[in-house]
């Protein structure tokens, strides 16, 4: 089910209505978050709930018996079971292809024929999210930072809660878990906050990211046709494009989370404000980031063990996290690029005796991104370089305008949501908590008034960019 | 909870409210808008449909190979880029019952014999969602619709409110001179593009067992029903094409048109005996020069058909 769909629309409200009617019980109102959670999963494909379910057993059985095992060494075969099954679940479904697929190209280039591998495997929507968020659970407990939970209903609505099922945020046991077991309390004030964040996420995902989307998709999907000019708008579009979406979705998840009495994490903090890559990732999917940085960067030791371990780590670090949004090369280089500007941040951080750089940073962190987007979005290796070559050929004819009307409105947009993340950012107030500042009638003529301009000028060209990871 | 309660209830009233102050406006906007391919050139239809002898339908290939004005003084072409069948049935629809008109109608089998087609071009008219209860049922018949639009009315204008305060303040054209006839004037650097597209080989899939696309189908009938009981002469054709691909495709729409009593007539091939690049901007459009030559032939086969006078 879409946040952005005419049956969310009735799911929601029903599904509201009577979970704070059974406020007097927190089990029956976790098994309704439970059915109502695999309901909204099982309404793309029912048959990938038992993913779900396995890797909720899976862990709830491992947590436990990690917790119970009375040496470290038993404790770490309970982890690998952990580990094994989890990221066997996402080897065979989102990595296996592309392995099979690379094995054969290798071997083709050496002479030898090997018959096609592939399998025809469907991704199941969410299961990138879900398998990082269960590993953090068993990791947690394995490092003695969490107590497993008995409660086999917290921990499955822990696993499969809606807001956060499909594309995050990846929310860590250690914050969602007792929230789950808690009572919660309805609070006028966070669900004034969630109110405001659903609709400016959905104005950034439906009205701004939509409408630039149908420009990208033109130029992206034939970069032969077009020139530099075409494919430098195109890119930069997609910068935002990718945001709007990603950050909209991660408000609708966030806002709709408060509504149910729950705080998730931030998950974007106006990344494209960044001075640095490394200040950029501590903006953009912060949920990722953390895990990769608290699971990963620092099991490799992090910068503990001297300046070429740490680079080392950062690279593997992030072409790990580049694989983990999808399986090809385009994404391995995207991470690259990413972990070697890190890299070099890092080093020149330590040479000149700064924390970040200055304004002059804003221009290097938003080239870098930019170029890194263009692997991200190009269907394949080929059609990136093609992308790059003309842009950096500095030929910039007339460029590619499509339907006059759809991009004066995509670029009226982008300029609105642009003008508001200025403002929030000014304020120093987190999107989080604005809408309990405001006074009842000003968040309601608020609200009103972008629900217009939703009307108005949404799209319906795309589905949420991340649901493919 | 009261509190929220509250909250969400004026926001809906306050939503209620604005939209129906937004839908006005733009109504009495959109009202005086009648330049532009989409809201404009529908509006004009609107306006001069039930006075007209003669109008064409179909898409832009209809829209640029039929000068309606040489078939009948009295006349409309509003064919448009983007439209299809579901689209023109509608408009069909609100035509006069008791006027004898002719209605042109080009029709091409690339567009009927698909397996995808879902009527979606009928959201070319959703401006008049609310407004026109014939669109309204069309709409909703075709799925087309959107729940939300019995709420929140101005979704009728979605994505549509810029184009029309942009064609209001600053009209495309004199719609008093227009009548929805738009000839490609091409240029030496059109014909060298065409040339090299030419080189392109075609990559169209000819299935000589597809059958007829049952959403058109259904529209085709209800076309010819809806001539046959109010007075209308429906000319089904196809205009020329440089090339025309898939000629088995022209035969079974034939035979199949023939079964409900329409007689189709194919000029896809028009050209092919004399064929000259000035008569193409690409390989499915006329130039306004080939566009000339086809409606003058029209013109004396109407006449021959004492269709027209």
């Amino acid at each position: 089910m879409l946040f952005n769909s005419i049956e969310f629309l009735i799911f929601f409200p029903v599904v509201f209505a009577i979970y704070w009617m059974l406020k007097k019980s927190v089990s029956k109102q976790n098994i309704l978050l439970l059915i109502s959670s695999y309901v909204f999963y099982g309404w793309w494909d029912w048959r990938f709930l038992s993913l779900i379910v396995y890797s909720s057993f899976i862990d709830y059985l491992t947590g436990l018996k990690i917790e119970n095992s009375p040496t470290k060494t038993l404790k770490k075969r309970w982890l690998l079971v952990s580990l094994i099954s989890n990221l066997g679940l996402l080897a065979v479904f989102k990595y296996y292809n592309f392995f099979a697929d690379s094995f054969a190209q290798s071997m083709a280039s050496l002479g030898w024929q090997v018959d096609d591998l592939t399998l025809n495997i469907i991704l199941p929507v969410g299961i990138s999210f879900y398998t990082f968020q269960t590993l953090s659970y068993t990791i947690d407990i394995y490092r003695d930072k969490l107590k497993p939970t008995k409660d086999i209903v917290v921990f499955f609505t822990y696993v499969s809660l809606f807001p956060q099922l499909v594309a995050g945020p990846i929310e860590r046991a250690s914050n969602l878990i007792p929230q789950i077991k808690n009572k919660r309390i309805f609070k006028a004030s966070q669900f004034n906050d969630g109110i405001f964040q659903i609709i400016v996420g959905l104005f950034r995902k439906i009205v701004i990211a939509d409408n630039l989307a149908i420009y990208v998709d033109t130029v992206y999907e034939n970069p032969d046709l077009h020139n530099g000019s075409s494919l430098l708008i195109a890119t930069l579009f997609y910068a935002f494009q990718i945001y709007y979406d990603f950050s909209g979705y991660s408000d609708i998840a966030i806002g709709s989370a408060k509504l149910l009495g729950f705080n998730f994490n931030q998950n974007f903090n106006f990344p494209y404000f960044s001075k640095s890559i490394t200040e950029f990732w501590r903006r953009w999917h912060i949920s990722l980031s953390s895990w990769l940085k608290d699971y990963l960067y620092i099991s490799l030791g992090g910068n503990r063990k001297g300046i070429k371990i740490t680079y080392r780590n950062l690279l593997i670090t992030m072409l790990l996290g580049g694989l983990w949004h999808g399986s090809s090369w385009n994404f391995v280089i995207w991470g690259a690029i990413h972990g070697i500007a890190l890299a070099i941040e890092k080093f020149t951080f330590s040479k000149l005796n700064i924390k970040n750089f200055n304004a002059l940073g804003s221009l290097w962190t938003f080239t870098v991104v930019l170029l890194s987007w263009v692997f991200f979005r190009a269907q394949d290796l080929s059609s990136s370089m093609l992308i790059i070559k003309r842009i950096l050929s500095f030929d910039f004819g007339a460029p590619f305008i499509g339907n006059m009307n759809t991009v004066i409105i995509a670029i009226l947009m982008l300029f609105l949501g642009l003008s508001f993340d200025v403002f929030i950012f000014r304020k120093k107030v987190a999107l989080e908590y604005y809408g309990s500042s405001l006074k009842t009638g000003s968040l309601a003529v608020f609200v009103s008034i972008v629900i217009m301009i939703i009307t108005l000028f949404y799209s319906t060209s795309n589905n949420f960019i991340y649901f493919q990871f | 909870m009261k509190s929220a309660l509250k909250l969400v209830l004026i926001i809906l009233l306050l939503t209620y409210g604005i939209d129906k102050v937004v839908y006005v406006v733009l109504n009495t906007i959109s009202d005086k808008v009648m330049s532009g391919q989409s809201i404009g050139k529908l509006n004009q239809f609107m306006t001069v449909k039930d006075s007209i002898d003669l109008i064409a339908f179909g898409t832009s290939r209809s829209n640029h190979h039929i000068d309606v004005k040489k078939l009948k003084p009295a006349s409309y072409n509003v064919g448009m880029d983007g439209s299809a069948i579901a689209y023109a049935a509608t408009l069909i629809q609100l035509l006069p019952k008791d006027k004898a008109q002719v209605i042109v109608f080009n029709i091409d089998p690339n567009k009927v014999f698909v397996d995808d087609y879902d009527a979606s071009d009928i959201k070319g008219l959703i401006t008049k969602y609310n407004r026109n209860p014939t669109i309204k049922e069309a709409i909703s018949d075709a799925s087309q619709d959107n729940s939300l639009q019995h709420f929140l009315w101005s979704l009728d204008y979605n994505s549509k409110a810029l184009g029309i305060v942009k064609n209001y303040i600053s009209p495309k054209y004199d719609h008093k001179l227009y009548y929805g006839f738009d000839p490609l004037h091409i240029t030496d650097a059109q014909t060298e593009l065409f040339k090299k597209s030419l080189l392109k080989k075609s990559n169209y899939n000819c299935d000589a067992a597809k059958k007829i696309n049952p959403t058109v189908w259904k529209y085709l009938n209800q076309i010819n029903d809806f001539c046959k009981a109010n007075n209308k002469t429906l000319v089904m054709l196809t205009t020329p094409t440089y090339a025309p691909e898939c000629k088995v495709q022209y035969t079974t729409l034939e035979t199949e048109l023939k079964t409900i009593g329409v007689a189709y007539k194919d000029y896809s091939g028009f050209f092919l005996e004399q064929n000259d690049l000035s008569y193409w901007r690409d390989k499915t459009h006329m130039s306004s020069k080939g566009a000339d030559i086809f409606t003058e032939f029209l013109r004396k086969k109407l006449q021959k058909d004492s269709i027209i006078n």
